[in-house]
């Protein structure tokens, strides 16, 4: 095994491990306050969001013309990369800002708080990953 | 911002993905450059310019051209 490999090896076990502990962690925390669906979710999710991680990094390690979300994902990402991922994170902060005044005037009239919150994390995750795509297809 | 990148790499017999190497950046980034629709930083500027061997303002132009 060559040393970059062997170095994408330690990696990515380790952030699998981490990462799986963080997310049973969760699970625990929320199987104890009897909410099964919510840990179902949080398997979910983490378990995407593990996938993806290393799916990039295998992809930034393969691909010498690696996409700039495998960059960032790797920790490679070069001033430009990390331009595009600030522009996201703004648009992102914008979005939520306004998605939860809309939310805090849907909690006056009675609605969910969880729901609420849902709707400002999506609303975020939605512009950020809007943001960075459009960014990066215009160059 | 206009820019002299394309021609002085060309010069030089690189391809985008090769001075991206020497220069630390990605291909993308290259041609973002060069295509006028990414700035550099200052320290990247000066770096493509020290490439080159000229200055910044040699390889960089703000005044739009007539």
């Amino acid at each position: 095994m060559t040393s970059p490999t062997r170095n994408l090896a330690i990696k990515l076990a380790t952030s699998v491990v981490a990462g799986s502990t963080a997310c049973a962690a969760f699970v625990a925390l929320a199987l104890a306050a009897d909410k099964p669906s919510l840990a179902k979710g949080m398997v979910t999710g983490g378990s995407l969001a593990l996938a993806a991680f290393v799916a990039l990094s295998v992809i930034a390690h393969v691909r010498r013309d690696a996409p700039p979300e495998a960059r960032l994902a790797t920790g490679i990402a070069d001033e430009r990369d990390r331009r595009l991922a600030t522009r996201a994170a703004a648009h992102a902060a914008i979005a939520m800002y306004a998605v939860s005044v809309g939310g805090v005037i849907a909690l006056a009239f009675g609605a969910s708080g969880i729901a609420v919150l849902g709707c400002v994390m999506w609303a975020g995750l939605l512009a950020a990953g809007l943001s960075f795509i459009v960014s990066v297809r215009r160059g | 911002m206009n820019n002299s990148v394309r021609e002085r790499r060309e010069a030089l017999g690189l391809s985008q993905a090769s001075l991206g190497e020497h220069l630390g950046v990605s291909r993308q980034t290259i041609n973002s450059i060069e295509t006028g629709k990414y700035d550099p930083s200052l320290p990247l500027a000066f770096t493509i310019a020290r490439y080159f061997g000229t200055t910044i303002e040699e390889i960089f132009d703000d005044q739009p051209h007539a």
